[in-house]
């Protein structure tokens, strides 16, 4: 359990942030209020709820859900209305990706590590885990799930954007003032800013820790996936880190960064997921959907 | 390995609704934009389960010499799941001034009986007859039960009372809400019935009966001649009842359509049923000399026992590009008493931030029922029906305004609005002799103002 810092608020320009740690991101809480009690709670009730979810769905606590699921494999196991939720989500993201997108595939980590080295796991190792990888393999009908022996549920593609937009649900029923949560790099708000102005949100879109680009955003939310930083690098060839699950191998010639606005957090992230996943077609599947989006390569 | 080219936006769409709970339907975006315009003028972000709304005012209203009237309202909503609602409201108005009796002005100094026939009241020359007993307050009591009854079917059902010195309503209602065409149109069914009953302070008058009454040349003689005669209605003050009643129903058709995601337009008709007694036990029409106009008594009024009234109102609302909001609507009235009357109103919503201002301009043209008449000829056989309550008569009225709120914060959102009032009744045009000279329905001035106050717990 990684020690966090203490959230604290602050001002930024006439905007009140309160910044707390959470999914190994640095998060805030921009509330365009005055008001510093309500900024105080408005960003408690967002925290204490990205870290429920956190709770719930880490794959690193050995109290999670997940951890208890993955205790019950080879046995059914029944989940809560919210997990059930989510695990349709992820089914359908799945149709959606023809299995490219996988919530079992969190086990592929175990033989890639996208450290800018140039540590190409062996053939062999990969296909050994794929084994273990496939959402056809999984019985699910939509409360009971059982999970074939060895293999995990992950929610890593997912969680966080989830996350923000529950938690900005939240945020609504303690204020009406304008609200942005940022959960290291995706956001989401409650509306424009006071007197109509546009949030102005710089996104790192080449992971150097600075803002290359500056989007104005007057509703719904901004989701960005990829990082130009996590990467393998062998005989000059680039290995991205967005593995196809099907072959358990990086989509070829996909692009660093993908940032998408859409009306919530998780359906920006999934269409950022899901133009990664298109590698070198990244750019018409974006133009076809028709959602303002930015793409790095 | 390439994925397929195809859309997939919309099933991702739904995906993360159902992910978020979010209702499906058409565009939320666009529904929502929407429902704001649609609802008060700050709408706040709707109350969650286990959330009480309350909604508070007061209301100010001032005519230059005749009625003022104060009115407090209080309103507490508890929202359940499932989009239940239970909501109660206290309505307080308290009046205090003069109304118009009826009676025409003249010449001379006039006493006239009260209603009540409890002590007299004298006009000088020139001056529209005021009864100055007006005074009462009015306490009404009402709750709604509001929730879904299926998919697209929504239901309220409210009870309420309203009690003053002299009145008392019973009364219920119901309203259906039927969403279909992808909840781009509303159907409303509205239905509602009442049961009232007065009792004035020295019980109904009889209905063209002569009330005491004298003139003079001065105050004080006009009060000694009218001293001579006083408890010459005594024989008709005998026959009184105590008591009176009526009952209400109504009936209301409506159709609310999405045109876009930021228009909308509305069309209602309304269908209103009174029966029973619908006479204003404190008016009364001055019986006046054909030759020169002097009045020679007042009898009290008398209207029609049933009354029809059908309406019809279409509405017109739009959020501009820059989130302002114009509202334009239309009524046209008409009842089987033969009044009919037009209604204008425009509003203008303009948006600066998380403020608004909003100016109001209505126009009212209204024809006079049939047995409308100012005055009564001495002499001549008297009609079944008669009222000189100049709100029958023919008339104009204009209304000019503006409210000003903040529609967001948290401390809940306030308005506050100013509104003039000018109601122009027309002059009768067969005014015999000295009566010619003198304004018989002279324009009444109003200033309104109006503060509320919407917070949530």
């Amino acid at each position: 359990m990684p020690v966090r810092a203490k959230p604290e608020l602050a001002r930024a320009g006439d905007l009140l942030v309160w910044r707390f740690e959470a999914m190994a991101s640095p998060c805030e809480v921009l509330i365009d209020s005055a008001d510093v009690n309500e900024a105080r709670a408005v960003g408690r009730s967002v925290a204490e709820e990205v870290w429920r979810i956190e709770r719930k769905f880490s794959r690193y606590r050995d109290d999670s859900l997940l951890a208890e699921l993955h205790g019950c494999a080879g046995r059914p196991f029944e989940v809560d209305a919210e997990t059930a939720r989510l695990f349709d989500y992820g089914q359908e993201l799945h149709a959606l990706s023809d299995g490219a997108f996988d919530l079992t595939s969190g086990v592929l980590r175990r033989a890639w590590t996208f450290d800018g080295s140039e540590r190409i796991p062996e053939r062999e190792a990969v296909s050994a885990l794929q084994a273990l990888i496939g959402w056809s393999k999984v019985s699910w009908n939509g409360r009971v799930i059982e999970l074939p022996i060895g293999m995990q549920i992950d929610l890593g593609g997912i969680g966080k954007e989830y996350a923000a937009d529950r938690a900005l649900l939240r945020a609504r029923r303690r204020s009406n003032s304008p609200v942005l949560i940022n959960l290291g790099g995706d956001l989401c708000c409650s509306g424009p800013r006071r007197g109509r102005r546009p949030w102005q949100i710089g996104v790192d879109t080449e992971g150097h820790g600075q803002a290359c680009r500056m989007v104005l955003l007057n509703s719904g939310a901004l989701a960005t996936s990829g990082d130009a930083n996590r990467y393998l690098m062998r005989d000059g060839v680039r290995y991205s880190h967005v593995l196809d699950a099907r072959t358990g191998w990086p989509v070829s010639a996909s692009a660093h960064a993908v940032t998408v606005a859409a009306p919530s957090c998780i359906e920006a992230g999934s269409l950022a997921t899901l133009a990664l996943l298109n590698g070198a077609a990244a750019e018409r599947f974006l133009a076809h959907e028709r959602v303002p989006h930015w793409i790095t390569r | 390995m390439q994925l397929k080219q195809r859309r997939i936006g919309k099933r991702l769409r739904k995906a993360s609704q159902r992910l978020l709970e979010q209702k499906r339907g058409p565009a939320p975006t666009g529904t929502l934009a929407i429902a704001g315009v649609m609802a008060a003028p700050a709408a706040m972000a709707a109350a969650q389960p286990g959330e009480w709304e309350l909604n508070s005012a007061i209301l100010i209203y001032s005519e230059t010499d005749r009625v003022t009237a104060i009115e407090p309202v209080f309103q507490a909503s508890r929202y359940f799941d499932n989009d239940r609602i239970f909501s109660a409201k206290l309505v307080v108005d308290a009046l205090t001034g003069a109304s118009a009796s009826g009676a025409v002005p003249a010449q001379t100094f006039q006493t006239f009986s009260r209603p009540s026939g409890r002590g007299a009241y004298t006009v000088g020359p020139g001056d529209v007859p005021l009864d100055d007993t007006f005074h009462d307050t009015r306490v009404a009591l009402s709750s709604t039960w509001s929730q879904p009854l299926g998919t697209n079917l929504s239901g309220s059902f409210g009870l309420n009372v309203s009690k003053e010195y002299d009145y008392l309503s019973i009364g219920g209602s119901s309203v259906l809400n039927w969403d279909f065409n992808k909840k781009n149109t509303t159907l409303t069914l509205g239905l509602g019935y009442a049961q009232d009953q007065i009792s004035p302070e020295g019980d109904i008058p009889t209905a063209l009966a002569y009330q005491s009454y004298a003139s003079g040349s001065d105050a004080e003689q006009s009060q000694s001649n009218y001293a001579a005669q006083e408890g010459s209605d005594n024989a008709e003050r005998a026959l009184r009842d105590g008591s009176d009643s009526k009952a209400v129903a109504d009936v209301l058709v409506g159709l609310t359509q999405v045109i876009d995601r930021r228009s909308l337009v509305q069309l209602n008709y309304s269908l209103s049923l009174s029966d029973g007694y619908l006479t204003d036990p404190f008016k009364v029409v001055s019986v006046v000399d054909a030759s020169d106009g002097t009045p020679q008594g007042q009898i009290y009024e008398h209207r029609p026992d049933s009354r029809l009234k059908q309406s019809l109102f279409v509405r017109g609302k739009r959020a501009l590009e820059n989130d302002d909001v114009v509202d334009l609507s239309y009524r046209y009235l008409f009842d089987d008493w033969g009044l009919r009357s037009h209604t204008v109103d425009v509003r203008y919503r303009w948006g600066l931030g998380e403020w608004f201002v909003q100016p109001h301009v209505r126009y009212y043209q209204q024809s006079a029922t049939d047995f409308y008449q100012a005055f009564l000829i001495d002499g001549q056989p008297l009609p079944e029906d008669v009222s000189a309550d100049y709100r029958l008569g023919d008339m104009q009225a204009f209304t000019a305004g503006v409210e000003v709120g903040r529609s967001a914060g948290a401390w809940g959102q306030w308005r506050v609005a100013l509104e003039y009032y000018r109601q122009t009744p027309d002059e009768p045009s067969d005014k015999p002799g000295a009566l010619a000279a003198l304004e018989v329905a002279p324009a009444v001035e109003a200033v309104m103002v109006r503060f509320n106050y919407d917070f949530k717990l």
